[in-house]
């Protein structure tokens, strides 16, 4: 029963980490697929700088104006506002770790069942 | 086969680590961050090589009885590698410091392959993050054998 109690409280708290990191995948859901279906289509003189460069894909579009408001170069995906290369940095760190430690809990508590099952059957059926 | 493992490890973690930088490009800089990227491609065909027997095998016997952890390995380890195939091919498109053009690379529709960059790097590094935990006890073994007992 204890590891039963054990085995949901870190799987909540795994669950947790993990829905952060899947959260990360926001950055792909903010992918408007207008702006994709734009950008696959459209000659690249035609488009803005592009989502590296601060400033929009539309043309005419300067973006977010990031220069003049002191943020660092780059824009679109892999910035967002006052994120900082260390903030940034860490989010990748934590995106990687909740990934990890969501699939680990799940490859161990499936694995321990696998055991026990196993052994039930050797119970049962030693020959088998 | 000891050393081979201990290799495989030290290569794994250096891609992890390479990976995890390579994912903030303001992190290193345009420049640092086009020719890791490269360097890492490398790292990865060596990674493969190193890996060769257990892909070949589970290639070869995968409809038959397998165990279903092997499978997914198998299915991410496919993933993973059209995903960075993209991005190195995408990477090359996009390279601002290093000169491809002797390759034929022109550039054409940027923005097509800045997408395709971004996109599919979000989605394989989360990939890897699975893959890796899928293999933990490797690494746990290998770590084990690897420091020396008193």
């Amino acid at each position: 029963m204890r590891t039963k109690l054990l085995d949901i409280f870190v799987i909540i708290i795994i669950l947790a980490a993990g829905m952060y990191s899947f959260n990360y995948l926001d950055y792909v859901q903010k992918m408007n697929p207008q702006i994709l279906i734009k950008a696959v289509t459209t000659e690249e003189a035609e488009l803005g700088e592009g989502f590296h460069g601060g400033k929009g894909v539309f043309p005419g579009d300067d973006g977010d104006h990031r220069a003049e408001r002191g943020l660092p170069e780059g824009g679109g995906f892999h910035q967002r506002e006052g994120d900082a290369a260390l903030g940034a940095g860490m989010e990748q760190v934590l995106a990687f770790a909740g990934v990890f430690a969501f699939t680990v809990t799940i490859t161990s508590i499936l694995d321990r069942k696998r055991i026990h099952r196993n052994a039930k059957l050797a119970e049962i059926d030693p020959k088998s | 086969m000891k050393q081979k493992n201990n290799f495989k490890l030290g290569l794994d973690m250096v891609m992890i680590f390479s990976l995890i930088f390579l994912m903030v490009p303001v992190s290193m800089g345009q420049t640092i961050h086009e020719w890791a990227g490269l360097v890492i491609a490398a790292v990865f065909i060596c990674h493969i090589a190193l890996n060769w027997k257990w892909i070949k095998k589970v290639s070869l016997c995968f409809w038959e009885k397998l165990q279903g952890k092997t499978r997914l390995n198998y299915i991410l380890t496919l993933l993973m590698f059209s995903g960075f195939l993209f991005i190195i091919i995408s990477g090359m498109y996009i390279a601002k410091t290093i000169d491809l053009s002797w390759l034929g690379i022109s550039s054409g529709n940027l923005g097509m392959w800045k997408v395709i960059h971004s996109t599919v790097a979000y989605i394989t590094f989360i990939i890897v993050g699975i893959h890796t935990g899928l293999n933990l006890g490797w690494v746990v073994n290998t770590l084990k054998k690897a420091v020396p007992t008193a």
